[in-house]
């Protein structure tokens, strides 16, 4: 591992792995109840996914602010206080009384991810411009291992304590390894934006970036735009199957712990770049396809059976 | 260009709540199969593929 590291940053890319470890298999615990949850607290589907596009849109408008800040002000300071923003953000949802409490959780659960862009800028930074693409691939690998096992911990929590109070203690917990979190983040990552902060216009800042998008990437706009349009449709999936289809809230919980295993990225990079992009492409969308005509058309819990929809081959077009 | 994708996902989840609500809880899920349908037959037509660069 050494030698794929910036000898000046090398406990940077530790203190981040250790505190996922901590923190990801808690955080991924709270989102297979987290609709079901909302409906508990009072919120109809529509409500629902108003608490979901105000944390989509509120965390599209922090990245840019993020972005700019990471140059600004440095990848550190914004890291670390992102991170204190994120775990309050879990403290919210455990206390919350009502929907509406879930709404403010969701705003500052948007603007605390605004240090995404620093996170990335970290793990770039300090890591040799040569090994990135390694690097990347094990820091998307890890969560994901050790978060698989969390849906299966959460239906533990739910069959022992019922859902409210399950998932209740689920942000708490959340909370809690989120201090630690922010310990160790504040602890042992090292500043890498080296030499004097900068100041630069920020609308300037982002005009290169959207004339190379308008430039190079038009093509492939139309496709990404249906892709999206379908998936975003899909935003009620738990709250259809539970509460429309009559699947039990431990059933679903063992779905999303298969859905998990299966998603993880567990081919090399170099068999998926042996295989026809186009084909993997059509073939991951063609599973989607028929998993919601499936989800569609089903009339009762029939669902439980729904394996083209756990078979999410999304993973190979990631690269 | 994630910053724009957010957005319409916001936006389409609005919609999707809405629809879910006042026609039925199946047709967000057909309208998701449409646009899949939508993407592949975009990708079949119109999305050429570039070859690998050997080293």
């Amino acid at each position: 591992m050494e030698r794929l590291l910036r000898e000046k940053f090398k406990k940077n890319l530790l203190a981040l792995m250790v505190s996922w470890f901590i923190w990801s298999p808690f955080v991924s615990m709270t989102r297979s109840y987290s609709q079901l949850f909302q409906k508990e607290l009072g919120a109809t589907p529509l409500i629902i996914t108003v608490i979901s596009s105000t944390f989509v849109t509120t965390f599209a408008i922090s990245k840019v602010f993020g972005g700019y800040l990471t140059d600004k002000y440095g990848r550190r300071k914004v890291l670390v206080r992102g991170t204190f923003l994120a775990a309050f953000s879990s403290l919210i949802y455990a206390l919350a009384p009502s929907w509406e409490v879930l709404i403010i959780g969701s705003v500052i659960r948007g603007v605390s991810l605004s240090y995404q862009p620093a996170l990335r800028s970290i793990i770039a930074d300090s890591t040799k411009s040569e090994f990135r693409g390694r690097i990347y691939a094990l820091v998307n690998f890890i969560p994901g291992l050790i978060s698989a096992l969390s849906p299966l911990i959460a239906v533990y929590l739910v069959s022992l304590y019922g859902l409210t109070y399950a998932v209740r203690l689920m942000y708490t917990a959340s909370f809690l390894r989120g201090i630690v979190a922010i310990v160790v983040r504040y602890a042992f990552i090292k500043e890498t934006l080296e030499g004097k902060t900068r100041t630069f216009n920020l609308i300037e800042f982002y005009k290169d970036a959207l004339e190379f998008v308008h430039k190079e990437l038009l093509g492939i706009l139309a496709l990404k735009f249906f892709t999206l349009v379908g998936y975003a449709l899909t935003l009620l999936k738990a709250y259809y199957v539970i509460y429309f289809l009559g699947l039990s809230e431990e059933d679903w919980g063992y779905l999303i712990f298969y859905n998990s295993l299966v998603s993880l990225p567990l081919f090399p990079s170099w068999v998926l770049h042996r295989q026809s992009w186009k084909k993997a492409s059509t073939r991951t969308m063609f599973c989607t396809l028929l998993s919601w005509l499936h989800l569609a058309l089903s009339s009762s819990s029939q669902v439980h059976f729904n394996i083209l929809d756990s078979f999410d081959f999304s993973h190979l077009t990631r690269s | 260009m994630s910053i724009l994708e957010d957005l319409i996902s916001a936006f389409i989840g609005l919609l999707t709540g809405y629809i879910y609500e006042t026609l039925s809880p199946q047709v967000p899920f057909l309208l998701s199969a449409f646009f899949y349908l939508t993407g592949i037959i975009i990708i079949l037509l119109f999305v050429r593929e570039t070859k690998n660069v050997k080293n």
